[in-house]
């Protein structure tokens, strides 16, 4: 992949750019504590959310109503 | 409402308060920013300025009060109650002359001569410490300060002057009423009438004008009593402010208070979230799954639109052995045929015809009904109702079978024929067709197939067959004769089979 800051290519995942140092973050490699506090995972959230939610209320409608 | 239904109901409120929590927090947000805040401001806004409006009066009131003056007035303030007291009854005592002295004449319990002296002796006191203000002696309300006061001075003296001499006149013209003198009875006129003419005037001159003179004494009362309503006022519009202020802060950080109350509901669906998310990015699968579980009810619905979306209906008939052969296994095949009506669906149909001496025989017509088709995909709880309602009518009506006669004959033929002619109607082309035959399936009436009998597209269930030697061959007879008849399937279930059976959703199995 190209590095964000500079556009040298290829850089690798969690490791510094060759051309211009700068770190490239690996995004799967985070830990639990890292994500509850990221707020640019809340549009994930919020979609597990939904799929969470129209999950519960299609179960409720099979078996209740 | 199982508990099971109440958690579920809890976790889908938690997961929806989740997703809305932030539009909801920026709507009350906004709400109370812009609409209650204002109404409040302008509903209790003046409370601080008027407050500091009390404080500069209470300030200036008491640069004016010192402690001492207080101390020397309320002490001359004795002195000049006693003083008015005397003089209300030097007034009274000329007074009474002009006017009644009756009680129950007047007001507010004073007698018209009482109340004219209280008045007269107030008005003496008042003209007094407003001459004393117009002289510069009095500071109250400073005003010897004012322009043209000098004719205020005069006007006020006049007044005074002419009270005081009234009140002389009255006295004295009372003391020369020698018929009135002889009828005295409190002691105050008794020592009046003893006193000489000039002495009688000069106490009549001498206590008003001390009154007015003592007048000055009222500075410093107002300003007590100025201080204390100051005081009272304050601490009452402080208390009201500090209300306010409170109500104020909690109005215009509602949003906190409401992000704290959602943080605090929403904190397990919050983690159940965020431990799914963690478990994706950490499969590196995240988008794949949630495009994938985002467009599965297309997917879904795309592949229902290509097919017919309502199931086929069934059309279930049952023939019932009412002979006394069946005797021993009628009322429990009743039963079994139940369980295939609790099974049924929406649109499915029923029909139930007997095995007797004389099956063919139409005079009586079978029992059937039509399970009530839902309007959607999923039948609503309305509709629900209507089905079981269905249900349970035939249910009953199925069951009274059992208190029927037994029959002495056994017309499988006849019963054949009657249903095939039943199931290949044109009114039941576009079903899924069962037929079920609780029979030992001995028959005794030997009619043979007199008229035409086609099972084609059928699935044929035999229920109860008591297969032993004696019944055998007659059982393999009838499977085979049925199999000719071109029926999908045919099979056969002893009672045990029948007794253990516990899926009674119909289907048909065809035959290997």
């Amino acid at each position: 992949m190209k590095c964000p800051a500079c556009g040298y290519e290829p850089v690798k995942l969690g490791e510094k750019c060759p051309n211009c140092g700068t770190f490239i973050q690996n995004p799967y490699n985070i830990t639990f504590h890292e994500l509850v506090n990221n707020s640019k995972m809340d549009a994930w959230r919020e979609a597990i959310a939904f799929i969470l939610f129209a999950i519960t209320v299609i179960i409720y409608i099979v078996f209740y109503t | 409402m199982t508990l099971l239904q109440i958690l579920l109901i809890i976790f889908g409120s938690m997961l929806l308060l989740y997703m809305l929590r932030k539009p909801i927090s920026e709507f009350v947000k906004f709400i109370f920013d812009n609409f209650f805040a204002v109404i409040f401001d302008k509903l209790g806004g003046w409370i601080e300025n008027f407050l500091k409006y009390i404080k500069n009066q209470w300030d200036l009131v008491a640069s004016k009060l010192s402690f001492s003056r207080l101390i020397a007035s309320v002490l001359l303030s004795f002195l000049l109650i006693l003083l008015c007291t005397v003089n209300y009854y030097l007034i009274y005592y000329g007074m009474e002359i002009l006017l009644p002295s009756e009680e129950g004449t007047g007001a507010l319990g004073f007698t018209p001569a009482g109340l004219a002296s209280l008045v007269m002796m107030l008005t003496e006191l008042l003209v007094g410490f407003v001459v004393l203000e117009t002289i510069g002696f009095t500071d109250l309300f400073d005003l010897d300060k004012f322009p043209k006061i000098k004719m205020l001075r005069i006007i006020m003296i006049s007044v005074l002057a002419i009270l005081i001499l009234a009140e002389v006149a009255l006295a004295v013209y009372r003391t020369s009423q020698t018929a009135l003198i002889e009828k005295a009875d409190t002691g105050f006129e008794k020592f009046m009438s003893s006193l000489s003419y000039w002495i009688v005037g000069a106490i009549a001159f001498v206590v008003p004008v001390l009154i007015a003179i003592l007048g000055f004494v009222l500075r410093d009362l107002f300003l007590f009593i100025a201080i204390v309503l100051l005081s009272i006022t304050y601490v009452l519009f402080f208390l009201l402010n500090l209300i306010f202020t409170v109500l104020k802060n909690i109005i215009t950080h509602i949003d906190d208070i409401l992000n704290a109350i959602l943080h605090i509901l929403t904190k397990p669906v919050e983690l159940i979230v965020n431990f799914i998310l963690f478990i994706l990015v950490k499969l590196k699968i995240v988008k794949p799954i949630i495009i994938l579980i985002i467009s599965l009810p297309f997917l879904f619905s795309t592949i229902s639109f290509g097919k017919d979306q309502k199931p086929q209906p069934k059309l279930i008939v049952v023939l019932l052995d009412n002979s006394g052969s069946f005797k021993n296994f009628r009322d429990k095949a009743i039963d079994h045929c139940l369980k295939f009506i609790d099974a049924m669906h929406g649109g499915d149909k029923f029909a139930l015809f007997l095995i007797e001496s004389e099956s063919l025989k139409r005079n009586e017509s079978p029992i059937n009904f039509t399970v009530p088709p839902p309007k959607g995909t999923i039948p609503t709880i309305i509709e629900r109702k209507q089905m079981d309602s269905t249900k349970k009518a035939n249910k009953e009506k199925i069951s009274k079978l059992k208190k029927r006669e037994l029959s002495g004959y056994t017309d499988i033929w006849g019963a054949l024929m009657r249903a095939s002619h039943f199931i290949n109607s044109n009114l039941y082309t576009k079903y899924q067709k069962f037929l079920l035959i609780y029979s030992d399936m001995q028959d005794t009436k030997q009619r043979g197939p007199k008229l035409s009998i086609n099972f084609e597209n059928v699935c044929v269930k035999i229920f109860y067959a008591d297969i032993n030697e004696q019944t055998v061959k007659a059982i393999e007879f009838w499977k085979n004769k049925l199999s000719e008849y071109k029926a999908i399937s045919v099979q056969v279930f002893t009672p045990d089979d029948s007794e253990t059976m516990t899926d009674f959703t119909i289907k048909c199995e065809e035959q290997k």
